[in-house]
């Protein structure tokens, strides 16, 4: 199992590529559990602030490139790739910050 | 491709870009995102694997209702999927999982929904490019694709 840092130098790389025109600035990983307790990574692309909607098939390739770089160098868990847009607009009877903690374990 | 779904799915997102997003608004249009892809797999599954024309209707119904959204992504998931079925249907896998998961966040789990219009702008998206996919799979992948998603293994 990679450590976050690893994953995170892979990441990058591959997405860099991947989302190359699409504003990509810099990747954040934090091992967590999805909604099925599956051990799994969540991978934030974050973008520049401004940028457009991703396309679709854009972010599918990237994110099966992804998988498959991880899965060359051993590690298993699944990457849940995110787009993050430093400008979304969250609902406003959240607060943008409170909800992952909720909906994705982390283990520390 | 269920179109119609997607329609809706953009729908309820523009609703949310119109005013100050709501979290139901938010959380529909990504569950629907989802339904899209799932219905368009079971749709092309079924078809792939009986007819749908005529008296085969109900023959056809019972083949769509055969896709389990655990099975779909236990396969689609999968860690061989991309040497098995290819890269193209590694990319609908890993946009599969990530709507379910999205979905499942959606539809089950209450309290804060963590995402933002245009994360849900872009799992729509996605869904766009996940249903192009499976319209687009080669008759020979499908069928072998179909038979392992709706067919138990002994």
């Amino acid at each position: 199992m990679l450590t976050d840092e690893d994953v995170s130098v892979l990441a990058d790389r591959i997405l860099r590529k991947a989302l190359e025109g699409h504003g990509y600035d810099r990747v954040e990983v934090r091992s967590g559990a999805d909604v099925d307790d599956a051990p799994s990574l969540f991978v934030n692309a974050i973008l520049v602030t401004g940028v457009p909607v991703v396309r679709g098939d854009v972010i599918n390739s990237a994110a099966a490139a992804l998988r498959n770089e991880l899965l060359k160098n051993g590690e298993i868990r699944f990457p849940y790739l995110s787009l993050v847009h430093p400008d979304d607009e969250f609902p406003v009877d959240a607060s943008p910050n409170s909800g992952s903690d909720r909906t994705e374990r982390t283990n520390g | 491709m269920d179109k119609d779904l997607l329609d809706v799915a953009q729908l309820l997102a523009t609703a949310a870009q119109q005013t100050s997003p709501r979290q139901a608004l938010l959380r529909r249009a990504v569950s629907t995102a989802y339904y899209a892809v799932f219905q368009t797999l079971a749709a092309r599954c079924a078809a792939t694997l009986v007819t749908y024309s005529g008296s085969d209707w109900e023959t056809y119904t019972i083949a769509y209702r055969a896709l389990d959204h655990a099975v779909a992504q236990r396969l689609l998931g999968a860690r061989d999927i991309g040497t098995s079925f290819g890269d193209e249907i590694a990319a609908l896998g890993a946009a599969f999982v990530r709507l379910n998961q999205a979905r499942t966040q959606a539809d089950y789990i209450p309290g804060t929904f963590p995402l933002g219009k245009s994360q849900v702008a872009e799992l729509i998206e996605q869904a766009r490019g996940a249903c192009q996919i499976v319209e687009a799979i080669p008759t020979p992948i499908m069928r072998r694709l179909a038979a392992q998603l709706l067919l138990k293994r002994r």
